[in-house]
């Protein structure tokens, strides 16, 4: 698989398709991959893909240097996991990548994707694929759990795993939604939250970046896996997910054309207080 | 430094029954910034506006704080004395103690707490106030009316008369709408068509007035002043600048037998023609629904036929964009469909039928030519029976309000009727008369007393065929009797409903209307003419049933409405909309598709070169309404609303500390 991966971008590359990639190298030990653009088809041998493939790459396209490549002509390749063609759905949505200045090159299942990649790599399912599986049915195993609690069990949970929060951002910086030019939090007139990682300010920042994504997280859970003190970001976002979809049978992330419902004004709106 | 003043109003008794105001005032006095703090029994009334601006000059106040009733009813009031004792009106703040406070509260510790909770609020709030300037949009001198019955005729003649342009938007091919089906009219008798007709044609020859038939408003963007309307003129397949109205080709045209809009299915028509003989354009049109030549290529008569060469089989719809400064809606009505109330056998038995298809059978210019004859055979109807509210009044199918008009057209009906066959015997059936009209009373009591119309209180239970009579039963509730009726003849008063496909129309214009799909007004007693948009009127039957001279009056209101609006060069607009800052802002689209009014839109950022870097979002200040919607939805917070700026809430909400 991973020749063939090589040899695709080597001709991608070489047809002048594209005129970089994004995809993974080796870390700096066996269990670690990292993010890496290739930009001549030689080096191409540098590309790995293996269980530790996790980084979300979607994220990359947004940076700088890369946006700079796309203004010289030729588009950007991305080798996508699901969670990276959903992120990339999302952010052809809202409008900070023109589709036809991406090339995505699908790895993993077909039925795993939406269908918006160029070409797709077919491989049985990933080991990571499967782990993200199961983890998915914990995560919602464990919502259901929470349910039951009374509402003040449900805030003091929160305010104990909040409380932990040292405010570093990690959970903003790796997620594929999260692009604002100037993020809320650091905004100081007004400042709507508090620069320190106190109780009040936590739960700020904790529940705006929840509702910030509400309709948008595309559940990669990168926010989760990059937080350092363990919050469990996920049951917040999966929740939001699960409301969405009860409310206006929207999915994140799988069809650019499809307006989001939080964002989106509608004549017949059922909820008249909106003007 | 700020030097508020604080003025509270005891509103009478309704706020200083629960609030209270002399201490509100006194915990005022000590705010951050305010130098001056009373109380008053009417802060609205003449004396009470004086102490505001004498304060403003005498204590030379940065900003004035009044804590009264709603600033949905005093706002402008206040702004206004402020403004004429030299403040920038925006320096004025509304802490509204009224509908938020002393009506919700029965205690009077906790009206006050709450009331100086607000004040202080508002102080925080007023503190960091900026001066605003109205802002000046240009008007467009060009008027819409939508719908050319008599309501949208009169409406167009009028502003035409007034000096101003007019498109008048009819989408049948003939204006009129339904006065023009009508025979005579209450309470006078005058011919419809008679008084209608100079009416149509002087709205045909208007030079202000361009007339767009056969058309609809498919599109409209925009606010008052400055609409852009885009109109469908659907392709009549004639050529109205080559078509003489000859007639020739209706007369030739093979196809016969189609129930017309018109004659409301009790006459006949062509598949190419004009509605009647006094349409408006006087220019056929093809229904495509039934010409050989549309539907299989064949046949083509009527080509062949015209001298002039009109016909055009070819012809595609036209798309036109007009820009527009008022509008005026006069959509008007329809009636149930004629399945709508099956005991009474309406679409199964031809001789049961309703109003205006009796209206037709009555015109002397109609199918019968004013004979009464009656659909299923031609015989002349020797007895006939008026069932009034059909429909009407009727909570359990869906039309619980009165259809107004029916009483009295039944009467007159029943009248003209008897002027027709005077042997013949006429009934209504009424649950009551309802005649609160201008000589619409003595004309009822005309139709007993002198014309022999019998009224029978009741309702009609049943209508079944017995040989080649109707039978009509029901019961007399004066009597308590049960009643049986042989008749030729049945003329249902059936139920007034919005036309068909105006909610859709609506909801382009993005006016309100009941649940029925009738447009409401903007305030039931003192603004029937406007809708809920600055700039949309109403006139006619497409706010409810209505009659002649109540739809004339509207539309004569609804113009001079309009004449005013257009008299001016430039609109003044409130200053209190969004700005959205391009360095913060993102591009994400989010607040473009959240704008309920379509005021943002996307916009490149580009280097010295001229590539694109990226998008970001700009404010249409003319179209803005201040929703403060975009403001919620952004992430990073780049729109801010001028006047409620998220610094101001965020003041408001850290000084309840
Ligand atoms: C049987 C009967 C008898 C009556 N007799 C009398 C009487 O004797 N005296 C009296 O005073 N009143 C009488 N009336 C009432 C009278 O018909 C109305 O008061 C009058 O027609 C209302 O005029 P209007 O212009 O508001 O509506 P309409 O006459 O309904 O005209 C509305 C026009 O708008 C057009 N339109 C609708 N939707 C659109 C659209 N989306 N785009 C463009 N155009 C559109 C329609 O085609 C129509 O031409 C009678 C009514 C009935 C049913
Ligand atoms: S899972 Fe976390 S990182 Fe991924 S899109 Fe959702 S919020 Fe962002
Ligand atoms: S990654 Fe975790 S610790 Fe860091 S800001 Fe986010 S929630 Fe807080
Ligand atoms: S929502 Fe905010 S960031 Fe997004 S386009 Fe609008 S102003 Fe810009
Ligand atoms: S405040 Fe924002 S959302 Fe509301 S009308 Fe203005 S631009 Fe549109």
């Amino acid at each position: 698989m991973l020749d063939k991966l090589k040899q695709r971008i080597k001709e991608l590359l070489t047809n002048k398709i594209v005129n970089c990639v994004i995809g993974y190298e080796q870390g700096d030990n066996p269990t670690l991959a990292r993010p890496v653009y290739i930009t001549k088809p030689n080096e191409a041998e540098r590309l790995v893909y293996n269980e530790y493939c996790i980084p979300i790459l979607a994220k990359y396209i947004l940076k700088p240097e890369v946006r700079s490549l796309k203004l010289e002509a030729g588009k950007i390749g991305i080798i996508a996991k699901p969670s990276d063609v959903r992120a990339l759905v999302g952010l052809i949505q809202e409008k900070q990548i023109i589709r036809e200045d991406v090339y995505i090159i699908a790895v993993g299942r077909k039925e795993d994707f939406p269908k918006i990649y160029d070409e797709i790599i077919e491989t049985p399912l990933s080991e990571l694929d499967a782990k993200r599986k199961t983890q998915d049915a914990e995560q919602l195993k464990q919502i259901a759990e929470f349910e039951k609690k009374t509402p003040e069990e449900k805030r003091a949970f929160w305010q104990r795993e909040f409380d932990k929060c040292i405010k570093c951002y990690a959970c903003r910086q790796i997620c594929p939604l999260c692009y604002c030019r100037v993020c809320i939090a650091d905004k100081n007139q007004p400042q709507w939250i508090p620069p320190m990682p106190n109780s009040g300010g936590n739960f700020s920042w904790n529940m705006i970046r929840a509702y910030h994504l509400a309709g948008r997280c595309i559940d990669c859970g990168e926010c989760e896996r990059a937080c350092p003190v363990d919050i469990p970001l996920m049951m917040l976002n999966k929740k939001i997910q699960q409301m969405i979809k009860e409310k206006f049978d929207y999915q994140a992330g799988l069809d650019p054309e499809v307006p989001p419902p939080l964002s989106t004004y509608q004549e017949d709106d059922k909820e008249k207080f909106i003007i | 430094m700020a030097r508020i003043g604080v003025f509270i109003c005891h509103c009478g008794e309704n706020i200083s029954r629960t609030v209270d105001v002399v201490k509100a005032a006194e915990a005022a006095a000590t705010f951050r910034g305010v130098v001056h703090s009373v109380e008053y029994k009417y802060m609205c009334s003449s004396p009470g506006q004086n102490l505001i601006k004498e304060a403003i000059k005498e204590k030379k106040l940065t900003g004035v704080v009044v804590a009264a009733c709603s600033p949905k009813m005093h706002e402008p009031t206040f702004r206004r004395a402020c403004h004429e004792a030299g403040l920038n009106p925006y320096f004025c703040e509304i802490s509204n103690v009224r509908e938020q406070c002393s009506w919700v509260h029965e205690d009077k510790t906790v009206g006050t707490a709450k009331t100086i909770d607000l004040i202080r609020l508002m102080v925080e709030k007023t503190r960091k106030n900026h001066e605003l300037q109205h802002i000046k949009v240009p008007i467009t001198k060009k008027a819409l009316v939508i719908g050319a019955g008599i309501a949208g005729i009169q409406a167009a003649l009028d502003i035409a008369d007034g000096g101003q342009e007019v498109i008048l938007v009819e989408k049948d091919p003939s204006i009129g709408g339904h006065m023009a089906q009508l025979s005579e009219t209450v309470p006078t008798l005058d011919c419809s068509q008679c008084i209608l007709t100079p009416k149509m044609v002087d709205a045909s020859r208007h030079e202000n007035i361009t007339l767009y038939t056969w058309s609809e408003v498919i599109d409209v963007k925009g606010y008052m002043g400055n609409f852009e309307v885009t109109i469908r003129k659907n392709p009549r397949y004639v050529k109205e600048d080559v078509c003489t109205g000859c007639g020739l080709c209706y007369q030739k045209c093979p196809q016969k037998k189609i129930q017309g809009k018109f004659d409301a299915g009790v006459g006949l028509r062509r598949a190419i023609y004009v509605p009647s003989p006094q349409a408006v354009p006087n220019v056929p049109v093809i229904d495509k629904d039934h010409c050989t030549k549309l539907l299989k290529d064949r046949c083509g008569v009527c080509q062949k036929v015209c001298p002039t060469g009109a016909i055009d089989y070819e012809m595609k719809e036209e798309i036109i964009t007009e820009k527009i400064g008022a509008i005026v809606v006069a959509t008007g009505y329809d009636l149930i469909p004629n399945n709508f109330y099956g005991e009474y056998g309406q679409g199964k038995y031809a001789d049961v039928i309703d109003g205006l298809q009796f209206e037709r059978i009555l015109s002397a210019s109609g199918p019968t030519a004013g004979e009464i004859k009656r659909p299923s055979d031609g015989k002349i109807a020797e007895s006939v029976v008026f069932i009034k509210c059909v429909g009407s009044r009727d909570p359990a199918k869906g039309i619980p309000y009165c259809s107004k008009i029916c009483c009295m057209y039944a009467g007159k009906q029943a009248m003209l009727y008897k002027h027709k066959v005077h042997h013949g015997q006429a009934y209504v059936f009424y649950m009551d008369i309802r005649a609160g009209g201008k000589g619409y009373e003595e004309f009822i009591q005309k139709g007993i007393e002198e014309e022999g119309t019998t009224y029978i209180r009741g309702r009609v239970a049943r209508i079944f065929k017995k040989g080649d009579k109707l039978i009509v039963r029901g019961m007399d509730t004066l009597s308590g009797q049960k009643i049986e009726l042989a008749v030729d003849l049945v003329v249902l008063a059936s139920a007034m409903i919005p036309n068909k496909g105006v909610k859709e129309l609506y909801q382009k214009l993005s006016i309100s209307y009941d649940t029925y799909g009738w447009v409401s007004e903007s305030h039931p007693k003192l603004k029937p003419i406007e809708t809920s948009v600055a700039g949309i009127y109403l006139a006619g039957a497409c706010q409810a049933p209505k009659d002649i001279p109540d739809a004339v009056s509207q539309a004569s209101g609804a113009a001079s409405k309009v004449l005013a609006l257009l008299s001016k060069d430039e609109l003044e607009k409130e200053p209190l909309v969004a700005t959205i800052d391009k360095n913060i802002c993102a591009g994400c689209n989010m607040c473009v598709q959240a704008c309920p009014y379509q005021a943002i839109e996307l916009k490149p950022i580009k280097d010295r070169k001229g590539n694109v870097l990226r998008y970001a979002s700009e404010v249409n200040h003319g179209l803005c309404a201040g929703c403060g919607v975009c403001v919620a939805v952004c992430p990073s917070k780049a729109p801010d609303l001028a006047g409620i700026t998220e610094e101001q809430i965020y003041a408001e909400i850290v000084s309840l500390g």
